[in-house]
């Protein structure tokens, strides 16, 4: 009995887990650190969430739930709402329809895939905000974040394997 | 009976994929549908923006605190390191300034003989409440921050925004316990200034980069290298007076202006209550 109660709460954990890691990182990236020339651009962490969490474990990453943090992401940081739920579904279903390609391959091929995909996430970023401002919006930063996700990929890829292969593997 | 559930089973899977995919493209139809919706009908979205806003700004402050420790403490490091250039510095600056407030008090009483000889209106008393940022935008598309401070702290849409050296920006929407600044450099940001030395009106608009520009209201402006701007308080939501930034570049006539405020390193901010005096006798 105990037992099974304990299967049912780790089940239930799993469930939420990816979405609120999802939540988590995307408040991250729009925290102020302060910090001498790190502020300005960020890593695309809520980019980098979703792209992770619909190759590991789709089924517990509901299309519903990147549609609801995306409208939060657009809330809290000023960007157009609907914009980065929009982004984050694209890479939801480019991924979830690609994910025999990129599943159980080693991690370059994951980063590489995520080098293309979180550039052109990024690029349509650009290219939907300069089309809703009516204004040619300098793409220099838009490429530094593009560079800045790719490096910071492997890291976070890291601590949510660490965190699936603890939580989520024996279930 | 066994066969019949497996054969259920068996129909259940691709009618489950064919839900999810169903819905993600009513998903993705819907999230296009809101960014078409917030750029004809902004108010309906930004009612809704605000509601998301005010219900997620407790969690974002708390996570906050913790992210705004490590900064600081990076920042200590940081300072640490450059211990000694600063002590000098700020000496340098001590004596710099000790001098220049001589002179500022001097003007100060010099210049309330010359109100009162004049019989000047006195200039409306500017209040203010202080919030601390509590996010930023993450993004390079817009230049916002997020405060931890609302209407029910007497902040309202349109209000100017300081630091210790000069202008952030304005109040662009207001929640109960929450409110966004539009940075000086957002590319929607339009501020009213003046020149301080040739007293030339301008609006400096942003452009998403770290430095603003000068739009003239009158041709034929002479603008150099370090001149110095503030805001000309028309429009009556930013006093006049308060210091925005310098010149550092003229191009082809456009003026580019650094912001005196190192909008990158903002924790705490102010939010001016300025209000004009009413022109009517209204009761």
């Amino acid at each position: 009995m105990r037992s099974e109660w304990a299967s049912h709460t780790r089940a239930a954990v799993c469930r939420v887990t990816p979405v609120i890691l999802i939540f988590l990182m995307v408040l991250l990236g729009l925290m102020p650190i302060g910090i001498p020339y790190v502020d300005p651009v960020t890593p695309a962490l809520g980019i980098i969430s979703v792209y992770y969490w619909s190759i590991h474990r789709p089924e517990y990453c509901p299309a519903a739930g990147v549609f609801i943090i995306g409208l939060f992401q657009d809330a809290l940081s000023g960007t157009p709402m609907g914009m980065s739920s929009l982004i984050f579904l694209g890479v939801y279903g480019v991924v979830v329809s690609q994910r025999r390609v990129l599943i159980g391959k080693s991690v370059l091929v994951e980063w590489l895939g995520f080098l293309i995909l979180g550039s052109v996430a990024i690029t349509s970023q650009w290219a939907l905000s300069a089309m809703f401002f009516e204004f040619f919006i300098d793409p220099r930063p838009a490429l530094t974040q593009c560079l800045f996700s790719a490096a910071f990929y492997p890291c976070v890829a890291w601590i949510f394997g660490r965190v699936r292969r603890s939580l989520m593997e024996t279930v | 009976m066994n066969t019949t559930r497996s054969r259920l089973k068996g129909l259940a899977v691709p009618v489950k994929v064919v839900v999810q995919r169903f819905a993600l493209v009513m998903l993705i139809v819907a999230a296009s549908a809101m960014i078409l919706l917030g750029k004809a009908d902004t108010l309906v979205v930004e009612r809704f923006r605000l509601i998301l806003t005010d219900v997620s700004a407790p969690i974002v402050e708390v996570v906050s605190h913790p992210v705004a420790a490590f900064g600081g403490m990076v920042r200590g490091l940081n300072q640490i390191w450059h211990l000694r250039s600063e002590n000098e510095r700020l000496r340098e600056e001590v004596e710099r300034l000790s001098n220049w407030q001589s002179v500022a008090r001097r003007l100060e009483s010099e210049n309330a003989i010359y109100k009162e000889q004049l019989h000047s209106s006195v200039e409306p008393r500017v209040a203010f409440a202080s919030a601390r940022v509590i996010a930023d935008s993450g993004s390079p598309f817009v230049r916002t921050m997020l405060l931890n401070a609302g209407a029910r702290d007497g902040i309202s849409n349109g209000q100017g925004v300081v630091a210790q050296v000069g202008l952030v920006g304005r109040i662009v929407d207001t929640g109960s316990r929450s409110s966004r600044i539009l940075l000086v450099t957002d590319l929607n940001s339009r501020i009213p200034v003046v020149l301080e030395r040739s007293r030339h009106r301008a609006i400096l608009v942003g452009n998403n980069s770290e430095l603003p520009r000068l739009t003239f209201l009158n041709g034929g402006v002479m603008i150099e290298v370090g001149d110095r701007v503030a805001t000309s308080g028309h429009g009556g939501l930013i006093p006049p007076g308060v210091p925005v930034g310098r010149v550092v570049s003229v191009i082809d006539g456009v003026a580019v202006v650094q912001p005196f405020v190192d909008l990158d390193r903002l924790e705490y901010v102010r939010i001016l209550r300025f209000e004009l005096p009413r022109l009517s006798g209204a009761d």
